[in-house]
């Protein structure tokens, strides 16, 4: 602001400078003695200055053409503005202009009057003709002294020219001229100097008025003189009187070596002089001035011109100042409606001045202000509304009426084990269908929200990364008002799956202990009849007989066998164990582990890939290695039916979440699980093996949660399957137990 | 627009140079050409003689013969040379010569200003071969110098633009017809 001011006040100077300048190349115009001298520097200075005038036009035009095609706020209507003042103030202008140049031609021109002129040439020429017909008396006169003097010459040796040219006639005094009678011939015929010359430009005699050393003629003079021919001329003076000169040749003894002549100066009556004087002045002074008319004229346009040029460029130049300044606030009003639209209700305006535009930019101001507030306490109940959202346990999920999610809170995005954590501006339907571990909500959930129904409940079970969820997806239907559109939905997503688990692990055990005791109990008497039988019975009876007997009941102690192990296996699967912690080594117990299934079975590649740097592991070794057992077995027999099955064991330290676990992958190249499977395949009796008693991965699950850890399991995308397995690290036991 | 702003410029600046180059050679040629020149010592007044040939454009000649005089300076400067400096002015003077039209008697008269003596003459050219004769032009005192080695005298002739009428002037200035000046004559002075 304060440069633009600066600079404001700068061009202003230059524009009364110029002004200045222009006054005073006008006054150098006028009278030239006074200014004349600064006549080409003014012209200079204005020229230039309104050159640096014309570049700040121009960088002023160039500026707003910028912002024209910016498009800018309040460009327009400053080029309207511009325009408008510029015509206004440049056509009467230039009117003034074109008016005044031809009035200022006209004016020069009846300065020059041609009867003026012929009057003035007339008197010139009467002057001169009445100078000539003096100087022709003064002529004769010349000449009839020059013819006395001739005779004079040659009768008399009192007047012997050649003698006087001789050295020694300044000795003899008879041969000097006799200078009374010359200053006579002088004073009777009025001249002011007589002298008589030889033809080398000797001085023989001379009379003068004054004292003053001879005017002598020139040599071009002697030598028409010379040749016979009488030389007369108008001269003027150093005092500007004009006086005749007058050269006429003397005839003298044809006898003598030398020729001479006699050189006479007339002055003019001071009357006359002071006649022809004026004449000379005048027709001078208005000869000159009639050459220098065009330049005058010229000169005038040029002054003329720059005034014209100056007006226009300071008037445009006005032109952009004001319309910049009436143009500010509306354009800066503008700028704050276009803020608003984006969204930024901070914009504050300058209120400039007190009339109606300041009174509409403080109730902008104001405007803004109601809406920067009414707008802070939406922003803060949004806020508020989601740390609730963030603090929740349960997820929640708003979504349009076209489906597209608006709220998706913190633990909506854990429960549904998103990775990428804003999703909202997407629809439900392209979040299922991009997560592949959603894709059986598309089934199960997208039409229950299609439908719009008031409120419905489903349960639906998801593979996270950490394994399988069982989560309760409960729907509302908002009431629409202005705020919320027609066909709002919020979905509260509960993870229920500890709970389920809870319920079908306490179901399990009663199931086992049961099955221990309603079913393993009666075992043992039948195990022992059934060998009883046997042994009573089997020496006794025939051969066929005897060996139908040895069948069946072998039949029958290997089934009890059988149940035994069943029940047996069951007992354990629903013990609650004691885990024995201590310091593991993760790796070498893995190491441990496949050598001996290296060994069982050779044909199968096994890898073990162990990351450096490993922490102990705080963990019951014995159940660990069940877990490691079962997995790998799995892995074994699943590739058995491929000839050289290939099974890679990964273990490392990785950070998830903010926490560093132990990762351990178990994938091998076998015939996979089904995918109907996939899900429930932690569960007890959930197998696609023809043998086993589908235990082994609900006890691996079992010990993998008594250690605070997760397992996973999912088909490979080529073949085979991967068991992810992520145990918590733990610094210390007591740590350990603190966290339990 | 860029593209018109830089062509505007170009032309700006093209003219520019074209007409400092032009007006630069019209002041380069000199219309007066110094053929001879030489210094006298007389009772340790130096006086110089120096013969020019003074030759006047359409212009001038026009000017002249419509009453408008015209006054040349002839500059004379004292100068030390030096043999490995530029050289040091000592003395600086100038004499400056009116030529005027006297319509009456239709004579030519040119008078010295400083001298305040003048010749009249019957045409322009005797006028101006009476302004390319300098005679015995006292121009310094040598009493005045103390130290009168490696002396250069320097004279320029030259018609002075800024003692025309003020309507002329700005053509004048513009116009090559009227810069006429001779080059800078120098000379020893053998003293």
């Amino acid at each position: 602001m304060r440069i633009r001011n600066t600079a404001s006040c700068l061009v202003t100077l230059l524009i009364i400078s110029l002004l200045g300048s222009l006054i005073l190349m006008s006054g150098a115009i006028q009278n030239s003695s006074q200014f004349g001298a600064l006549y080409p520097s003014l012209l200079l200075s204005n020229s230039i200055g309104i050159l640096v005038l014309m570049i700040l036009i121009g960088a002023n035009i160039f500026t707003l053409l910028k912002q024209l095609k910016a498009k800018e706020a309040g460009a327009r209507l400053t080029l309207r503005m511009v325009i408008i003042f510029t015509v206004l103030a440049v056509v009467p202008v230039t009117i003034v202009y074109s008016f005044s140049l031809d009035f200022l031609k006209k004016g020069v021109d009846s300065w020059f009057d041609l009867q003026v002129s012929d009057a003035l040439s007339d008197s010139l020429e009467l002057s001169r003709e009445s100078l000539e017909l003096r100087t022709r008396q003064l002529l004769r006169q010349t000449e009839k002294m020059a013819e006395e003097m001739s005779r004079q010459s040659a009768e008399s040796s009192a007047l012997n020219l050649d003698a006087l040219k001789s050295p020694s006639a300044l000795l003899n005094p008879q041969h000097i001229p006799n200078p009374s009678r010359l200053d006579q011939m002088r004073s009777q015929n009025g001249a002011e100097e007589l002298i008589i010359m030889s033809g080398d430009a000797l001085v023989i005699s001379s009379s003068e008025k004054s004292d003053l050393v001879p005017s002598l003629p020139s040599e071009s003079i002697q030598s028409q003189v010379m040749q016979g021919q009488s030389y007369i001329g108008l001269n003027p003076s150093q005092s500007g009187d004009l006086f005749v000169r007058i050269a006429v040749k003397l005839n003298v003894n044809q006898n003598s070596p030398s020729q001479y002549f006699l050189h006479a100066i007339y002055p003019f009556p001071s009357r006359i002089n002071i006649l022809t004087d004026r004449v000379e002045i005048a027709y001078a002074e208005y000869n000159e001035l009639s050459y220098l008319r065009e330049k005058l004229t010229l000169s005038f346009a040029m002054t003329l011109t720059l005034v014209l040029l100056f007006s226009i460029a300071a008037a445009v130049w006005a032109a952009f100042y004001s319309a910049r300044r009436i143009s500010a606030p509306i354009r800066d009003l503008a700028a704050g409606t276009a803020a608003i639209a984006r969204g930024d209700y901070t914009k504050s305006l300058p209120v400039q001045s007190n009339d109606e535009i300041g009174f509409l930019v403080s109730s902008f101001n104001s405007m803004t202000n109601r809406i920067a507030r009414a707008r802070n306490q939406v922003e803060m109940q949004r806020e508020y509304l989601d740390t609730l959202l963030s603090q929740l346990s349960s997820g929640v999920m708003a979504l349009t009426n076209e489906n597209i999610i608006t709220t998706l809170n913190p633990a909506a995005v854990k429960l549904l084990d998103l990775q990428q954590v804003d999703y909202k501006g997407g629809t439900i339907e392209s979040l299922c269908r991009n997560n592949t571990h959603l894709n059986i909500l598309e089934k199960e959930l997208i039409p229950l929200i299609s439908d719009r129904c008031e409120d419905w409940q489903t349960q639906s079970t998801i593979l996270a990364a950490d394994g399988s969820r069982e989560l309760i997806f409960k729907g509302t239907k908002l009431k629409s008002d202005e705020r919320v559109p027609q066909d709002s939905l919020v979905i509260v997503v509960e993870d229920v799956t500890a709970i389920i688990q809870g319920q079908r692990d306490a179901a399990w055990s009663e199931v086992a202990r049961r099955l221990a005791h309603e079913i393993k109990n009666p075992l043992t008497p039948i195990q022992l009849a059934t060998e009883r039988l046997r042994l009573k019975y089997l020496t006794k009876l025939e051969e066929t007989d005897s060996k139908l007997l040895e069948h069946l009941t072998r039949t029958i102690i290997q089934q009890v066998e059988t149940m035994k192990t069943m029940v047996n296996s069951f007992s354990e699967y629903a013990n609650v164990p004691v885990i024995r912690r201590e310091e593991v080594d993760l790796g070498h117990l893995i190491e441990d582990i496949l050598d001996f299934f290296k060994t069982a079975y050779p044909k199968a590649t096994i890898e073990l890939e162990i990351m450096k740097g490993i922490p102990q592991m705080h963990a019951d070794p014995l159940r660990l290695r069940q877990v490691f057992n079962n997995l790998i077995k799995n892995a074994l027999e699943a590739t058995s039916e491929i000839d050289r099955g290939h099974i890679i064991v990964s273990v490392r330290a990785v950070e998830y979440i903010q926490s560093n676990y132990f990762e351990i992958l178990i994938a091998d190249d076998g015939t996979g699980i089904p995918d109907d499977l996939i899900t429930s395949i932690f569960e007890p009796y959930v197998t696609n093996k023809n043998k086993g008693s589908g235990l082994g991965l609900a006890i691996v699950k079992k010990i993998v949660e008594e250690h605070h850890g997760v397992v996973s399991l999912k088909n490979k995308t080529d073949q085979g399957v991967l068991v992810t397995m992520r145990f918590p690290i733990i610094e210390s036991i007591s740590a350990l137990e603190v966290t339990a | 627009m860029r593209t018109h702003i830089y062509r505007f410029l170009a032309i700006l600046s093209i003219s520019i140079s074209s007409a400092t180059l032009f007006s630069h050679s019209a002041i380069a040629a000199p219309d007066i050409k110094i053929l001879s020149s030489e210094g006298q010592l007389s009772n340790n007044i130096l006086s110089i003689n120096a013969d020019a040939e003074v030759d006047l454009a359409k212009d001038p000649i026009e000017a002249l013969e419509s009453g408008v005089p015209l006054f040349f300076d002839l500059h004379i400067e004292i100068l030390r040379n030096r043999k490995y400096m530029w050289d040091r002015d000592l003395f600086k003077t100038k004499y400056t010569y009116s030529l005027q039209r006297h319509t009456l008697s239709k004579k030519y008269v040119l008078k010295n200003l400083i001298t305040d003596t003048q010749g009249v003459h019957d045409s322009i050219t005797a006028a101006l071969q009476n302004l390319g004769q300098i005679r015995k032009l006292a121009v310094i005192d040598l009493e005045e110098l103390t130290n009168r080695k490696n002396l250069v005298i320097a004279i320029q002739l030259e018609l002075k633009i800024s003692a025309l009428p003020a309507p002329m002037m700005p053509l004048a200035y513009i116009s090559p017809q009227w810069h006429i000046s001779s080059k800078k004559h120098k000379w020893k002075l053998d003293l």
